[in-house]
């Protein structure tokens, strides 16, 4: 099944959040996801976006894709920005094993959205803009609807 | 999100705390903005009740550690803090200062972000109500 589905702000804020969370859970699903798959990649998308807004755009509104295809056994999201690059795979992973007081400090909406998902990718040209792909395997093959 | 708060007495004083809601970016100030007002007006032991809330992004761990801090007495953390709040929340543990609070509730994927976190380890996770009240006895 190939399907993808795109929700475009040409200017989103903080306050986007739940549109675009209710956006992913309902596509997700629609591609398949079942409940813990879909509560992942809203998670995910959720931090993403989260940075976007809060740090990428210092607080103020901009540009926002966020696009979702099915790949096989795959949900796949696109995340566009027009923010400063950043890029969130290079960001130290915090080992939870170890004592808390040993962490080394960082973002754990980061670490939750890396860890939601099975693989995270950046992309960047020039100074500005950034395309963050989220991929989460489906749990099992399922048929998902197409649209 | 809506925020209920109410008090019981037995077995010890508790002030109850009922989100309703997503709990996010947008809101998470008002739960630490509660926390603060409930350690100020001399409240001991919190029961934060997560049923109602279908989702909690990392705004939302964070606020649940200020308000861990508040009624540690501490300054809470702002959330750029990022990983050094849940140094802080060791701090605490170390102190046993943790078992002010405890949650109620969560549903899959609240528990999943609190176990990802390592929240789950410092703040005790009930399902049933009465239990948490009688834990914190």
């Amino acid at each position: 099944v190939t399907a993808s589905r795109t929700l475009r702000f040409a200017s989103a804020g903080i306050d986007d959040l739940r549109v675009i969370r209710e956006f992913v859970r309902r596509t997700a699903r629609d591609l398949g996801s079942d409940d813990e798959c879909s509560d992942a990649l809203v998670q995910a998308v959720d931090e993403s976006a989260t940075n976007v807004l809060r740090h990428g755009y210092g607080g103020r509104e901009g540009p926002l894709d966020v696009a979702i295809e099915r790949r096989a056994e795959w949900v796949v999201i696109a995340l566009r920005d027009e923010a400063p690059v950043f890029d969130p795979t290079t960001w130290p992973e915090p080992d939870i094993a170890l004592p808390l007081v040993q962490r080394v400090p960082g973002g754990h909406g980061i670490h939750l959205m890396r860890a939601s998902v099975d693989r995270v990718e950046h992309s960047a040209d020039g100074k500005r803009g950034n395309t963050l792909t989220l991929s989460r395997r489906l749990s099992e093959p399922q048929e998902g609807n197409a649209g | 999100m809506n925020i209920a708060t109410e008090h019981v007495a037995a077995p010890v004083a508790v002030a109850i705390v009922r989100l309703e809601g997503d709990l996010d970016a947008t809101n998470y100030e008002q739960l630490i903005a509660t926390g603060r007002e409930l350690a100020a007006g001399g409240a001991r032991h919190i029961l934060v009740d997560l049923r109602q809330v279908p989702y909690m992004g990392s705004s939302g761990l964070v606020a649940l550690h200020s308000v861990v801090l508040a009624f540690a007495g501490e300054e809470a953390l702002d959330v750029e803090g990022g990983w050094g709040a849940h140094h802080a929340i060791a701090h605490s543990a170390d102190q046993g200062l943790q078992n002010g609070l405890r949650l109620l509730g969560p549903v899959p994927a609240v528990r999943r972000a609190l176990e990802r976190t390592g929240m789950s380890r410092f703040i005790e996770i009930h399902e049933d109500e009465a239990q948490a009240l009688a834990a914190f006895a």
